[in-house]
């Protein structure tokens, strides 16, 4: 089978746009690896999935580079420079400078106690992420309800509103959000953009389990004793410090315009990176690296601190980036792509937050949000340097599309809520499964989380927020 | 399973009551309490007894078969409910369907344990069984994996793995009252206690 050879640069894709659809499948198998293995052969996956990644990515990359060297290595190139290294770099300093911030006390877990920490984590989420938010979290409030029988509903809505539905206000707080700051989405418009939406979710689901745990509290045959004084201790704290550096990073390098250097000249059109992207990477990395330095090895370890989940990132994002080039790409191409049919089809919010979030569900959210973030523009016909102008910002490509708003609200919304749904929608969601079987929880199976938990309480939630904000 | 009886231990009948669970427990008590016997009895449907198939709660569900209640009582319970039996029904409509010793009882347990304190305390409450009650065919599999340490956010396994599974036999009251005991351990599995009648 030949790769057609496009006229160059016939769509604002660029000819990778006109890539055939099945060019897509090691992109596909690589999320369906990461969404099954664990399920299948975890002792195998645990073993070999950067090989498996690297695998899936070489499926792609070498056809690719034998039809094109030259736009091959660019579309690599470009993808690697301006999506994969600066999201691993936040990832890592987040992932860094929360794991030395130590929560500890002597905290019993009532009803009202594991309402408030739920929702302090919810918050907390948005500015440490979901991964830093839930190792941060998940073992005080396992300590604190160590006491109790009834325990695996606390760890299931910490999964919805820690690891998934709290990340919802900031780049910083999901991987998907980034992505969508990458690509042009001002920092504070997923704040005022996403608000309204996460504020209904996340009270609905904090109202659910308030009820679910009152039931199961007064259940309890024995509660604890009144020893102790009860209170948290917070230890590592000047890490806030280098949590806002990041913070303020990322935010400068959404409103500075430095010069663009370029990095590679080949292809349709050269790899350019402006400037404050290093510079707001260089800030990360001295602000991860100021808490390594500064922050006692012993509160990391009580965090079950490791390196192993950056690892995964970094390997499984290699391939991820690499293969999904042409999934975007023929996204992008909007009606002149493989997937003109697609694009057509989802078309308006209710449509977009249904479809990115049950993707979101069975794979990872963020390549799902950054497929659906280019079928959006793809299906508006516009390009990402439009995007700021788009939502409203200063800009002149392009002005206010209300349409847009709603449907990147509506993408951003599923990526961010619905990775609650199962165990593999979003990164953390396993690990907190992990920790709090390692602490003697006996945690639902894969379908017993979807079919007792997540689909009882989050669906109603999702309807309710589709016909608040979405009809 | 059976298991062998030991002289002079209780014995035990399964009486079927027909009618609605509620209704039979009520009856019983009240029963039981006015006559002042010292009488030992559980309900199958309370103490996790199997006592009835999927089809046959559904067609209870649909009306098309009558809704019985599955008490286990002492042997001398069992002798004076079938005196009673005529009477029981003459007066309130209730028929006692069948009244039959059990000849043994055993129950199925499983366990997966990612911890090795909660294997321990798992094994210890299998190998401190009260007496009476006997642990049998039981296996268990334990795998570590020294590379599986610490969070991991993609490739979920555990450094610790324990599975076993089993069953537990031994006489129907000690096995009631020992499935009690093990809602302290929500590790510890039992399925429903299958019942070999005479």
């Amino acid at each position: 089978m030949s790769l057609p050879i496009p006229p160059h640069g016939a769509t604002h894709a660029g000819p990778v746009g006109l890539l055939p659809l099945w060019s897509a499948i090691p992109f596909a198998c690589t999320l369906l690896s990461i969404a099954l293995f664990p399920l299948l052969a975890p002792h195998f996956w645990h073993r070999h999935f950067a090989k498996v990644a690297a695998f899936w990515a070489l499926c792609f990359a070498v056809p690719f580079i034998l039809w094109n060297p030259a736009e091959a290595t660019r579309e690599i190139v470009h993808i690697m420079v301006i999506d994969y290294v600066p999201f691993l770099i936040l990832l890592w300093g987040l992932y860094t400078i929360a794991g030395g911030i130590y929560i500890g006390g002597d905290l019993r877990g009532r009803p009202a106690v594991n309402v408030v920490m739920l929702l302090v984590g919810t918050f907390l989420a948005s500015f440490i992420g979901t991964t830093g938010a839930a190792m941060v979290l998940i073992r005080p409030l396992l300590r604190a309800n160590a006491w109790r029988r009834s325990q695996v509903h606390v760890v299931i809505f910490f999964i919805f509103l820690i690891a998934n539905i709290g990340g919802s206000l900031t780049p910083l707080g999901d991987p998907p959000l980034f992505l969508g700051f990458l690509h042009g989405v001002p920092f504070f418009w997923v704040t005022k953009g996403l608000l309204p939406h996460m504020l209904t979710a996340s009270l609905l689901v904090l109202a659910v389990f308030a009820v679910v745990d009152t039931v199961l509290y007064r259940r309890e045959k024995t509660k604890p004793a009144a020893t102790g004084k009860g209170g948290i201790r917070i230890e590592g704290l000047h890490n806030g410090l280098f949590l806002l550096g990041v913070m303020g990073a990322v935010v400068l390098s959404g409103s500075l315009k430095l010069p663009e250097v370029t990095v590679l000249r080949l292809g349709s059109h050269p790899v350019v990176v402006p400037l404050q992207n290093w510079l707001k990477d260089a800030i990360i990395l001295l602000m991860g690296f100021l808490s390594l330095r500064t922050t006692k090895r012993a509160l990391r370890e009580s965090n079950g601190f490791s390196w192993a989940p950056i690892q995964e990132v970094a390997y499984l994002f290699a391939g991820i980036f690499v293969t999904i080039i042409p999934a975007l790409a023929i996204l992008k191409a909007g009606s002149e792509g493989a997937l003109a049919g697609l694009v057509g089809a989802v078309h308006g919010p209710v449509r977009f937050f249904w479809a990115t979030g049950a993707l979101s569900a069975f794979l990872d959210n963020a390549p799902t949000y950054l497929t659906f973030f280019n079928a959006a523009l793809g299906d508006l016909g516009v390009t990402e340097a439009m995007v700021p102008g788009l939502l409203g910002y200063p800009s002149t490509l392009a002005s206010l599309n209300p349409e847009f708003v709603h449907d990147l609200q509506a993408i951003s919304a599923g990526a961010v809520f619905m990775g609650a749904m199962t165990y593999i929608g979003n990164a953390p969601n396993f690990m907190v499964k992990s920790i709090a079987e390692e602490a003697g929880i006996r945690m639902p199976s894969f379908f017993g989380y979807l079919v007792k938990w997540s689909a009882p309480v989050l669906l109603p939630v999702f309807v309710v927020v589709t016909l608040l904000f979405f009809r | 399973m059976t298991t062998t009886r030991k002289a002079g231990e209780p014995t035990f009948n399964e009486v079927v009551i027909q009618g609605k669970a509620k209704v039979v427990r009520a009856f019983l008590s009240g029963l039981v309490l006015g006559s002042g016997r010292q009488a030992a009895v559980y309900y199958s449907y309370l103490d996790g007894v199997h006592h009835e198939g999927k089809a046959e709660k559904l067609a209870e569900l649909v009306g098309v078969r009558e809704s019985d209640c599955h008490v286990i009582v002492d042997a001398d319970t069992a002798t004076w409910l079938r005196g009673l039996a005529k009477s029981i029904t003459a007066e309130t409509g209730l028929v006692v369907a069948a009244n039959r010793r059990i000849r043994g009882a055993s129950m199925a347990i499983r366990y997966e344990a990612f911890g090795q304190r909660y294997d321990d305390e798992i094994l210890s409450v299998l190998r401190n069984l009260p007496a009476g009650l006997k642990l049998v065919d039981f296996t268990r599999d334990v795998r570590t994996d020294p590379a599986a340490t610490g969070a991991t956010v993609y490739t979920p396994v555990h450094a610790f793995e324990a599975r076993g599974r089993g069953a537990v036999t031994g006489r129907i009251d000690q096995l009631i009252a020992f499935r009690r005991r093990l809602s302290d351990y929500p590790l510890l599995i039992a399925e429903d206690i299958e019942l070999k009648l005479a």
